[in-house]
């Protein structure tokens, strides 16, 4: 069966999700104007496939795995930075927020530390960090739960590693 | 990291102060229908490029030309060619892309399409390896046969310069195609 949204509805669950979409736009991308780019083109990609959805798998799993897709695009298309560049886009961004509140610190640290993951360990934590369960992250990614278990652990480690040296 | 409270709280962090409106979905697909008119134009001019260039390598390779013109028309346009065919096999795939199957799915898929661009480069600076060594031992052999006009050495120089940046440059862009592979095979 297919799901007849109207244009309204499909720009509302857009909207719904929007938020979403900026983390996760952030989760990998750290140029801003790609970054914008990015969420951009996640949305458009999940308000043409919505028509498509059969009811498969939850509308929430439906769309975590678009955006998600849509990402990996972006990466082979637009990933031509090396190290060294990421270190200085994202000095500087550190730079502009030295004056802001402190939980914008806090957050670009966490996206900067996200963003040194490697891509496997990068998708499962930023989906438990959107609060989806093993079984969901299972869903979007698919893999089998204990996979999932093992990267999340393998990925909090990793991130803890890297914050704790942000932080020294 | 301490489970579970730090964990909540990393979370919270995350998902804290994205209230933004979306942007109009009008103007992302008046962005997206740009986009896609962009890469049509570019289908199309290539494909004409390509008819031209065939047209004018069968004109030009069955008159009988200075051979080193004629090798390098012959390199232009088998090179030209098999690109042009790879080039839109992957824009094929890339296009049929299915972004709503699990994650694992499509990226192997995009792991593929990283490997086509990897040998793209690769069969381009092989190619032109091939090539710098083929018109380099022509000169050569007509140097040492003392046959050599001074504008020819000259011509020679600059198809040597201009061969071994574009090897240079194909390197390059083979190296950045197989970091990308590392990174999304990561």
């Amino acid at each position: 069966m297919v799901n007849e949204f109207h244009p309204g509805e499909r720009d509302d669950i857009v909207q719904r999700f929007w938020p979403m979409i900026v983390r996760a736009s952030r989760g990998y991308e750290s140029r801003p104007a790609l970054r914008e780019e990015l969420a951009q083109d996640m949305a458009l990609e999940i308000w043409r496939a919505l028509p498509r959805f059969r009811g498969q798998c939850t509308l929430k799993t439906y769309i975590y795995r678009i955006t998600h897709n849509v990402a990996i695009d972006h990466i082979r298309r637009h990933s031509r930075v090396n190290e060294s560049d990421f270190e200085e886009e994202t000095l500087d961004e550190r730079s502009d927020v030295e004056h802001a509140h402190l939980q914008a610190e806090q957050q670009q640290q966490l996206r900067d530390a996200i963003q040194r993951l490697p891509l496997s360990l990068r998708q499962v934590l930023l989906l438990k960090l959107e609060d989806l369960s093993n079984l969901e992250v299972a869903e979007v990614l698919g893999l089998s739960e204990s996979n999932v278990a093992v990267r999340l652990n393998r990925a909090k480690q990793k991130l803890s590693d890297l914050l704790a040296g942000v932080a020294k | 990291m301490k489970e579970p409270d730090e964990w909540s709280a990393l979370s919270k962090l995350w998902q804290t102060g994205d209230d933004k409106q979306a942007p109009p979905l009008a103007n992302l697909q008046a962005r997206q229908r740009r986009q896609s008119r962009i890469m049509l134009a570019n289908i199309i001019v290539e494909s004409l490029m390509m008819i031209v260039l065939g047209f004018f390598a069968v004109g030009f390779l069955s008159e009988n030309g200075d051979l080193y013109e004629q090798l390098w028309v012959g390199f232009v346009c088998g090179w030209a060619s098999v690109l042009f065919f790879l080039i839109n096999r992957s824009r094929w795939k890339s296009l049929r892309l299915i972004k709503t199957c699990a994650v694992s799915e499509s990226l192997s898929e995009q792991i593929d399409l990283v490997r086509h661009e990897i040998f793209r480069w690769r069969l381009s600076a092989v190619a032109t390896l091939i090539f710098l060594l083929v018109i380099s031992l022509l000169f050569i052999a007509s140097l040492v046969f003392g046959d050599q006009a001074l504008s020819a050495t000259g011509r020679m120089i600059l198809a040597w310069i201009v061969l071994v940046l574009a090897l240079v440059y194909f390197s390059w862009r083979k190296r950045a195609a197989m970091r990308m592979l590392e990174n999304i095979s990561a």
